[in-house]
């Protein structure tokens, strides 16, 4: 079973676990952690969060900024840990497509959803494909 | 031009994605003494600033000499560090240009209920506030500004 945590500057994870509700995703198997929205170090929650789950199997963490503090902390704290996987710059597709997965995440299932997030992302015209 | 920022993160997305744009820096020195000695920590800071930024990541005595450097004061340069006692001891050594004490004392470690809260962002225990003091008798520039769209606000001085 894998675990997901969604990590957000703010309310964006908040605002994903709104959207997954319209959508009526499973959130059984996700954690959603707004960060710095009050004077506590966001990596507490996160870590006991991943010791908890990291004995029962994979835990993919999911990051709004590739640049930003909680990317670089997670990989810091997580680098040497084949269990831990890291995904920055999520969109509503990329959790969407990580939720429906019911077999234990592996790279190339990583790999494969990303390549078909990230072509959710696109200038939208008329024509265009 | 030389920006010195005090920033318990130190690169992080306010400032790789605001700062650098807002002062169009040539480079980033992180001047920390845990960052200057560790090379998992030296790559995830690498990793966070967009290619082409240039970034220099150096022990704080290191950073001192780096910043004696005459080719390094003709650029933009923005020095992090992530405590004001850092930014003190820079400042005593170096010309800087101005100090921004913008995130400070939330993310080390220790609960911010036994500090002295100056700014949302800024809180300073015993140590930190006597650097401060320190600070501002040698420099006449230090400023609090998170985001370049703040209004800068002064801290001592005139």
């Amino acid at each position: 079973m894998n675990k997901i945590l969604i990590l957000s500057h703010g309310e964006l994870a908040k605002g994903i676990e709104s959207s997954l509700d319209i959508f009526s995703v499973n959130k059984e198997k996700i954690e959603f952690f707004s960060a710095y929205t009050d004077d506590t170090d966001p990596m507490i929650q996160i870590d006991a969060s991943v010791q908890e789950h990291i004995q029962e199997g994979n835990v993919i963490i999911l990051t709004d900024l590739f640049g930003g503090s909680l990317t670089r902390f997670c990989l810091e704290k997580y680098h040497d840990n084949e269990r831990v996987h890291i995904i920055s710059g999520y969109n509503l597709a990329l959790v969407m497509s990580l939720a429906m997965e019911k077999e234990a995440i592996s790279q190339e299932k990583i790999e494969e959803s990303i390549k078909q997030a990230q072509d959710d992302m696109k200038y939208v015209r008329l024509g265009g494909k | 031009m030389i920006e010195l920022r005090v920033d318990d993160r130190l690169v992080h997305g306010q400032v790789v994605l605001l700062w650098t744009k807002h002062l169009d820096t040539d480079g980033i020195i992180v001047a920390n003494d845990k960052a200057g000695t560790d090379e998992i920590q030296q790559m995830t800071l690498k990793m966070a600033v967009p290619s082409g930024t240039n970034i220099l990541i150096r022990t704080v005595s290191e950073a001192e000499k780096l910043l004696k450097d005459p080719r390094i004061e003709k650029m933009n340069i923005l020095v992090l560090v992530n405590c004001i006692e850092d930014a003190y001891n820079i400042c005593e050594n170096n010309n800087i240009d101005r100090v921004n004490i913008a995130n400070s004392g939330r993310f080390d470690g220790s609960s911010v209920k036994e500090k002295k809260k100056l700014f949302s962002t800024v809180y300073v225990n015993q140590t930190e506030e006597k650097y401060l003091e320190k600070l501002l008798k040698i420099h006449n520039n230090v400023v609090h500004q998170i985001s370049p769209d703040d209004a800068v606000e002064r801290i001592g001085g005139k």
